[in-house]
C-alpha cells in the first residue's frame, strides 16, 4: 500500500515539476514557438499539473478512508500483545501480527469471518464466553459501548491451553460514527505456570515440614506414656512441654499455609444454606471436655424462635467458631466461656458471639486484634497454641463471605468477639 | 488377633505408629513401598489397611483403587494415610471407597489406635475433620 502511494506522490511530483520547467522554457521563449502557441502550452501544462494534483488528493484522502485503519497500525505489528479489530457487525477487520501469532492462524483464514470464530475464547470454567448475548462481551461492547477487562480466559489447542487476560473496547468514529470493537490480549500463560508451580510448591513445603514433625510429636507422646517408671515426674514434664510446644509450630505451620492460600487468592468458598445452631452445638460439644479441664462454667444462649440459615461455608465457619472458642477458652482462668447466636426476626444477618472472663485485652491493642502475627503478650500465653494468625484469617474468611467480625473488651472484666454473616437467600447458591 | 497392614514410607511415622498398634494388641504387617504395599494389599486378606498416599513406586490411590477393585480385596477397610490437607484428594479416595481419612500431623499414635479400635467396635471410622484441610 504504501510502495503504490510512494510511486503515485512520486509520478505526480515528476510530472508537476515537468510541467514547471516547461512553463518557464515557454514564458523565456527558449522554445521555438509563437506566443499564441506558448501560450495554449502553458494552459495545458497547468490544467494537466493542476488535475493532477486534484487526482492524487482524491485518491490520497478515498484511499485514506478504507486503508485508515490499516495506514499507522504497522506499529501494532512491533508489540508482544494481540490486538484484533472487529467491525460493527462482529466482523474482523483487522489483526496484529501478535494476534494471528497466538491465535495460530493465518489473515486468510480470518478475512470476513465473525468474532466467535477468530476468538474462541473459554472461561476458567471452560464455558465460552459468548453464551448468553448479555453475557458476551463484544456484544456487549457494540450495544452499550461497554469497556471490559476479562482475566484468565483460555484458548484451546491440541497441544496446550493458553491463558489470556483480555480487555473488549467500544470505539466509535468520530466523523462516521461507525461502530467498532477494539481487542487487546495479553498472553498470560507462563505466569498462570508459574502459579501452578507456586502452589504445588507450598503444597509440597506443607508436606515436607509436616512428615518429621509427625515423627517428633509420635516419639515424644510414646515415651511420655512408656517412661512412667524410668523419668522423673520433672523430665515427663518436660516431654509433655515438648509435645505441646509441637502443637503450636503445627499450628503455625497450617496458618501459614492458610494465609499463603489466602493472599494469593486460592481459597475456593463453598458457598451454600448453613445451620449455624448445628455447627454451634458440634462446637460446645468438641471443646466441653476442655472447659471442664479448666472449672469454666460452658455455655451456649440461642434465642427462643427460629434462627434463618446464612449464607457461607460450612466448613470455614467451623473453624472460626472453633478457633475462636478455643481462645476464650485458653485466655480465661476462671469463669466462664458463653457462646450466643442472635438473630434479629426480619434482619438480613445472624451474629454468634464468644463471651468470655478472662482478663481482658488492653485498649490500646484493640484495633491491632486482627492484624498478622499480633499477639498481646500475657501470663495466660504459657503453653498456649495461639500462633497470631488466627484472628487474621478468620477475618479475611469471614469478610470473604460477606459478614464481619469485630471485638469488645474491659480489661480485668473479660472479652467478647462477634461474627455476623448474611441471612441465606434462594438463589444464593454458588461457588466463589 | 486382627491383622492390620501398614503401608508407609516414612520410617519414622510407620514405627510410632505400629508400635502402638502393636501394643494395642494388633498383628502389623509392614510395607515401607508402594509395590510392595499393592502387592500385599492385594493378595492377602486384612482386617485393616492404613494407606498412605505418598508413596514411593505405585501411589496410595492406585492401590486403593486396585484393592477396591479386586473382588477379593474390595471388602477390605482401607483407611488414607496422609499430611497433604487436600480435599481434591480426599474426596477423590472417598469415590474411589476409603472408609476413612487421617492427616497424620494431627494424629497422634495413642489417638490413631483409639480411631482403630472404635471402628472395630462401630464399623465406623473417625476421619480427621475437614476444616482440617487447606482446600
Amino acid at each position: 500500500m504504501d510502495k503504490s502511494t510512494n510511486t503515485a506522490k512520486l509520478l505526480i511530483l515528476s510530472v508537476s515539476i515537468i510541467s514547471v520547467l516547461f512553463a518557464v522554457l515557454l514564458y523565456t521563449k527558449a522554445l521555438p514557438f509563437s506566443v499564441q502557441t506558448s501560450s495554449l502550452l502553458m494552459l495545458l501544462t497547468l490544467i494537466i499539473t493542476a488535475t493532477l494534483n486534484l487526482a492524487y488528493l482524491f485518491l490520497f484522502s478515498k484511499k485514506g478512508e478504507t486503508s485508515g485503519i490499516n495506514e499507522g497500525m504497522n506499529i501494532f505489528d512491533s508489540i508482544a500483545e494481540a490486538v484484533l479489530v472487529f467491525n460493527e457487525n462482529g466482523s474482523f477487520e483487522y489483526a496484529n501480527q501478535s494476534a494471528l501469532k497466538i491465535l495460530r492462524k493465518d489473515i486468510d483464514s480470518v478475512q470476513g469471518k465473525s468474532y466467535t470464530e477468530v476468538l474462541p475464547l473459554f472461561s476458567d470454567t471452560g464455558d465460552s464466553i459468548y453464551i448468553g448475548a448479555d453475557k458476551d462481551p463484544i456484544n456487549k461492547a457494540l450495544q452499550s459501548g461497554q469497556q471490559q477487562q476479562l482475566k484468565n480466559l483460555q484458548l484451546y489447542f491440541k497441544d496446550e491451553t493458553v491463558y489470556l487476560n483480555v480487555s473488549v473496547s467500544p470505539y466509535e468514529d468520530p466523523n462516521t460514527h461507525k461502530k467498532r470493537v477494539v481487542v487487546l490480549m495479553q498472553d498470560i500463560t507462563e505466569e498462570q505456570a508459574l502459579e501452578k508451580m507456586k502452589l504445588d510448591f507450598v503444597a509440597m513445603a506443607a508436606h515436607e515440614l509436616r512428615t518429621p514433625m509427625t515423627s517428633i510429636r509420635g516419639y515424644l507422646e510414646l515415651l511420655i506414656n512408656e517412661t512412667e517408671y524410668y523419668l522423673q515426674p520433672v523430665h515427663r514434664k518436660f516431654l509433655e512441654h515438648a509435645l505441646l510446644a509441637s502443637d503450636r509450630l503445627v499450628n503455625l505451620m497450617s496458618n501459614l499455609l492458610s494465609v499463603s492460600q489466602i493472599e494469593r487468592h486460592k481459597v475456593k468458598l463453598n458457598l451454600m444454606p448453613v445451620d449455624i445452631n448445628d455447627i454451634i452445638e458440634k462446637t460446645m460439644t468438641s471443646f466441653r471436655p476442655d472447659a471442664k479441664e479448666k472449672n469454666l462454667k460452658f455455655a451456649y444462649i440461642r434465642p427462643p424462635g427460629d434462627v434463618p440459615r446464612v449464607k457461607g461455608d460450612p466448613k470455614y465457619i467451623r473453624q472460626i467458631i472453633d478457633n475462636l472458642v478455643s481462645n476464650a477458652i485458653s485466655y480465661t482462668a476462671k469463669g466462664s466461656v458463653t457462646v450466643s447466636l442472635h438473630y434479629q426476626p426480619g434482619g438480613h444477618q445472624v451474629t454468634i458471639s464468644v463471651k468470655d472472663t478472662g482478663q481482658g485485652i488492653p485498649v490500646e491493642a484493640l484495633p491491632h486484634m486482627f492484624e498478622k502475627f499480633y499477639r498481646v503478650s500475657s501470663l495466660l500465653e504459657q503453653g498456649s497454641k495461639g500462633t497470631g494468625l488466627g484472628l487474621y484469617i478468620a477475618k479475611k474468611l469471614i469478610e470473604m463471605q460477606g459478614g464481619r467480625i469485630w471485638v469488645e473488651s474491659v480489661e480485668g472484666k473479660g472479652t467478647v468477639f462477634s461474627f455476623a454473616l448474611p441471612t441465606y437467600r434462594e438463589g444464593d447458591d454458588k461457588k466463589s | 488377633m486382627k491383622k492390620i497392614l501398614i503401608v508407609e514410607d516414612e520410617p519414622f511415622i510407620l514405627e510410632t505408629y505400629s508400635r502402638e498398634l502393636s501394643k494395642a494388641g494388633y498383628l502389623i504387617t509392614q510395607a515401607v513401598e508402594g509395590n510392595n504395599g499393592l502387592e500385599l494389599a492385594t493378595t492377602q486378606k486384612y482386617d485393616l489397611i492404613l494407606l498412605d498416599i505418598m508413596l514411593p513406586g505405585t501411589n496410595g490411590i492406585d492401590i486403593l483403587r486396585a484393592i477396591k477393585s479386586n473382588p477379593t480385596t474390595k471388602d477390605t477397610p482401607t483407611i488414607m494415610l496422609t499430611n497433604l490437607g487436600q480435599e481434591s484428594v480426599v474426596e477423590e479416595a472417598f469415590r474411589i471407597g476409603a472408609q476413612g481419612y487421617i492427616l497424620k500431623i494431627n494424629v497422634l499414635p495413642t489417638q490413631l489406635v483409639q480411631k482403630v479400635k472404635n471402628y472395630f467396635a462401630t464399623g465406623t471410622f473417625e476421619s480427621s475433620s475437614y476444616s482440617e484441610f487447606e482446600s
